[in-house]
């Protein structure tokens, strides 16, 4: 007998484990009020990503019927596995923060992304109206109808240098890729870093191939690339990474590159020992503006490697927020469009403006509280002489792996690896996963 | 009748929650595993799984990587043979033996243990760093620069670092298998032993080592699978990088399903590791056997 009790307690102790989740789950779907998951990268203690949580904060004080749980992870690489890990398990979060880009192409294709377009329409286009329309192209895909996620922030690639070190070492802001190498030649024999390159996070060589393509080779090579017209392993593309591989070789771009992480790269370029560090225009925002080092940098172009492409820059959205439709209710949307209104309001941005000024996608008024910021005065200058941008190179390719893989094989630059082999392994890639 | 019948349905109440739990977590994913590695699936909840044979499985046979891996793994089991092997057992020797404070030593020595892997991870990682990690400064102030590495970003020695930092953190572990084995020797052996004149190395030799083969068959085996399936700490301290220099089988495993959304040659890889993991126990286990006989 008291071994059946025992067995009963058991069996119901089983039971009683899975209630709380059930109970939990009839809460959820049963309450008046919607709750939303927003999912992004914005946990840093900046300005700019404190402002985005405490307008978050302010969305749910609204007592609108709409409850906003963030998600915010800062790592790239951990959040892009948490968001993928909610897509394969299809517990994904209402709206998430993405590049675009051939990296959401699966997600589309698989019929998980609301397509924003009619939202964004009502009313005569009232918000899409809010936008630049610049910056729509990132937003759409070749083959599908509609709009797929609205642009939160944009940027522009630019070089940031230090002024202090370009007078002592007597020289002029590189305008070229030929004038950069020369500088850091200089630099190097004065004993001082020409740059120190965060590669521990793999985007960093990322961009810098992207500026040498974009820059070299033209806006027209981004297409190519894409459309394999323009191979991985054609004399052009690796004399971009030879460009590279020379200057890791030559010591450039710094020591101990593969151990330094972006984070570490950014603390010792303000702390001055480095003459340029390339980077987005978020890095006004983030880590100069406030600072006692913003009045010792300067910014300029990314240097050119022809002059027909001088005009080029990469740019364009860089975070973008798109609504899930996996599993999700109509109300669910439309708790995640009217969270999306609000962020992308330009009252949201005026008020980013007094406290983190940056260039941003939305057209809004600013107040007499908007600082004075002369660095961002002049990318704004940059920018204006920009004819045409594009975002990560990778971004418009056709198979969703490509960021992932040119990105490590360039790491591989960073170990010594050759030019060719660093163009071998993207193409060996390509072929390995092609037809997937 | 009525007994027999109500102690059947006994034995399935008990029964009940470990199948259960085995079917959820071991049985339902291994099966799932196989059929996806015979599909091709990017991974996305409810996006079509399409048929495409042995494909994934060619793939990662003629894919460098998978190999490279393997023998990153393989790396592993030679630490698991040459390092910790003898130095677990130093350490059991030492902990059952019979000199003072034995048991701080065993405190001491079974803390790594203790710690999380990603806490370890870190902090080896804070240690190894080229520039300001302590293993580089000792090396510096003993004038020994050339040997100051980058330890975690030059291929070649970024896994072996891992593999190192593995058996600093498992030494505690495996000592108390060996402890375990060297504590059910009888004393009476040891005093016989001592009479004959067999005393010091002697002693060890011919009386611990082999009277400990049961711990060294338990260590063979958990060393081979435990290589196999290695993880964690390689993740947390490399991400199999810098550009898949220190990927493991299980790394790769990762981020062919996470990173490049190809679910279905991630469950290959899953697939060939549980093939090999289950024929490398079954050839310790009667390669053992054998010598018993």
């Amino acid at each position: 007998m008291k071994r059946k009790v025992l067995a009963v307690v058991m069996a119901m102790s089983m039971a009683v484990g899975v209630w709380p989740a059930a109970a939990m789950q009839t809460e959820a779907s049963g309450g008046d009020d919607i709750t939303i998951t927003v999912s992004s990268r914005y946990s840093n203690d900046n300005p700019d990503e404190n402002y985005f949580r405490q307008k978050v904060e302010e969305f749910n004080a609204m007592d609108n019927g709409i409850t906003v749980v963030m998600d915010n992870i800062s790592t790239e690489s951990d959040y892009l596995d948490k968001l993928r890990t909610s897509f394969a398990n299809g517990d994904t979060p209402d709206v998430f923060q993405e590049y675009g880009g051939s990296r959401c192409l699966d997600y589309l294709e698989a019929d998980a992304l609301v397509d924003l377009k009619p939202y964004l329409d009502e009313n005569d286009g009232e918000w899409y109206n809010t936008f630049y329309d610049s910056l729509w192209n990132q937003t759409i895909y070749e083959g599908y109808e509609g709009i797929y996620a609205v642009p939160f922030k944009t940027y522009m690639v630019v070089m940031y240098y230090n002024k202090d070190l370009f007078e002592k070492a007597g020289i002029e802001v590189p305008k070229t890729v030929d004038e950069m190498l020369a500088a850091c030649e200089t630099f190097k024999s004065m004993d001082i870093l020409p740059f120190q390159v965060g590669e521990k996070d793999n985007y960093r060589f990322g961009h810098f191939n992207n500026n040498l393509v974009i820059k070299t080779l033209g806006v027209d090579a981004v297409d190519k690339l894409a459309s394999r017209e323009l191979a991985y392993d054609s004399d052009e593309m690796i004399s971009t990474y030879k460009t590279m591989a020379e200057m890791v070789e030559k010591g450039y771009f710094g020591d101990n590159i593969l151990d330094t992480d972006s984070t570490t790269e950014n603390t010792i370029f303000k702390e001055g020992n480095v003459a340029m560090h390339y980077d987005g225009t978020w890095f006004i925002a983030n880590e100069l503006f406030g600072t006692d080092f913003y009045d010792h940098v300067g910014v300029a172009a990314f240097p050119y490697g022809d002059e027909s492409c001088k005009n080029y820059a990469q740019g364009g959205s860089s975070d973008m927020f798109f609504v899930s439709k996996l599993n999700k209710s109509q109300e669910q949307i439309d708790a995640s469009i009217e969270f999306l209104k609000f962020i992308t309001s330009p009252e949201y941005y005026q008020g980013l403006d007094e406290v983190a000024q940056t260039i941003v996608p939305v057209k809004f008024e600013k107040t007499d509280k908007s600082p004075v910021n002369p660095l961002l005065d002049e990318v704004n200058k940059i920018q204006s002489e920009v004819v045409d941008m594009r975002t990560d190179i990778q971004n418009y390719d056709p198979e969703s792996h490509m960021l992932d893989t040119v990105r490590s094989a360039l790491q591989g630059l960073a170990m010594g690896n050759s030019p060719e082999q660093c163009a071998e392994e993207i193409m060996q890639r390509i072929q390995e996963y092609g037809g997937q | 009748m009525k007994k027999r019948r109500s102690s059947k349905t006994t034995i399935i109440l008990y029964l009940a929650p470990a199948v259960i739990l085995f079917v959820m977590f071991i049985l339902y994913p291994v099966i799932n595993t196989i059929y996806l590695s015979f599909n091709s699936w990017k991974g996305i909840y409810g996006s079509p799984v399409n048929f495409v044979g042995l494909t994934n499985y060619k793939q990662v046979l003629q894919n460098n990587a998978f190999w490279k891996s393997l023998l990153n793994s393989f790396f592993f089991m030679v630490g698991g043979f040459c390092v910790l092997m003898p130095l677990s057992f130093g350490l059991a020797l030492i902990i059952t033996s019979k000199l003072r404070g034995t048991k701080f030593m065993k405190t001491a020595f079974f803390m790594p243990v203790m710690l999380s892997t990603t806490a370890v991870a870190l902090m080896w990682v804070y240690i190894l760093n080229p520039s300001y990690g302590a293993l580089n400064e000792l090396l510096r102030a003993l004038h020994l620069d050339g040997l100051a590495k980058d330890w975690l970003s030059t291929p070649g020695l970024n896994i072996w670092s891992v593999v190192l930092v593995n058996e600093w953190m498992y030494a505690g572990y495996n000592m108390l298998i060996f402890a375990a084995g060297l504590v059910s020797i009888p004393g009476d052996i040891y005093e016989a032993a001592e009479i004959d004149g067999c005393t010091g190395f002697k002693r060890l030799r011919y009386i611990s080592i082999p009277l400990s083969k049961e711990s060294f068959k338990i260590f063979s085996i958990l060393c081979v699978t435990g290589c196999l399936k290695a993880f964690d700490l390689v993740w947390a301290m490399t991400k199999g990088g810098p550009n898949h220099t220190s990927e493991v089988p299980a790394s790769l495993l990762y981020n062919e399903a996470f990173t490049y959304k190809f679910f279905g040659k991630s469950s290959a890889i899953g697939v060939l590791l549980l093939i090999l993991g289950v024929t490398l126990s079954i050839l310790v286990n009667r390669l053992l056997r054998r010598e018993e006989e």
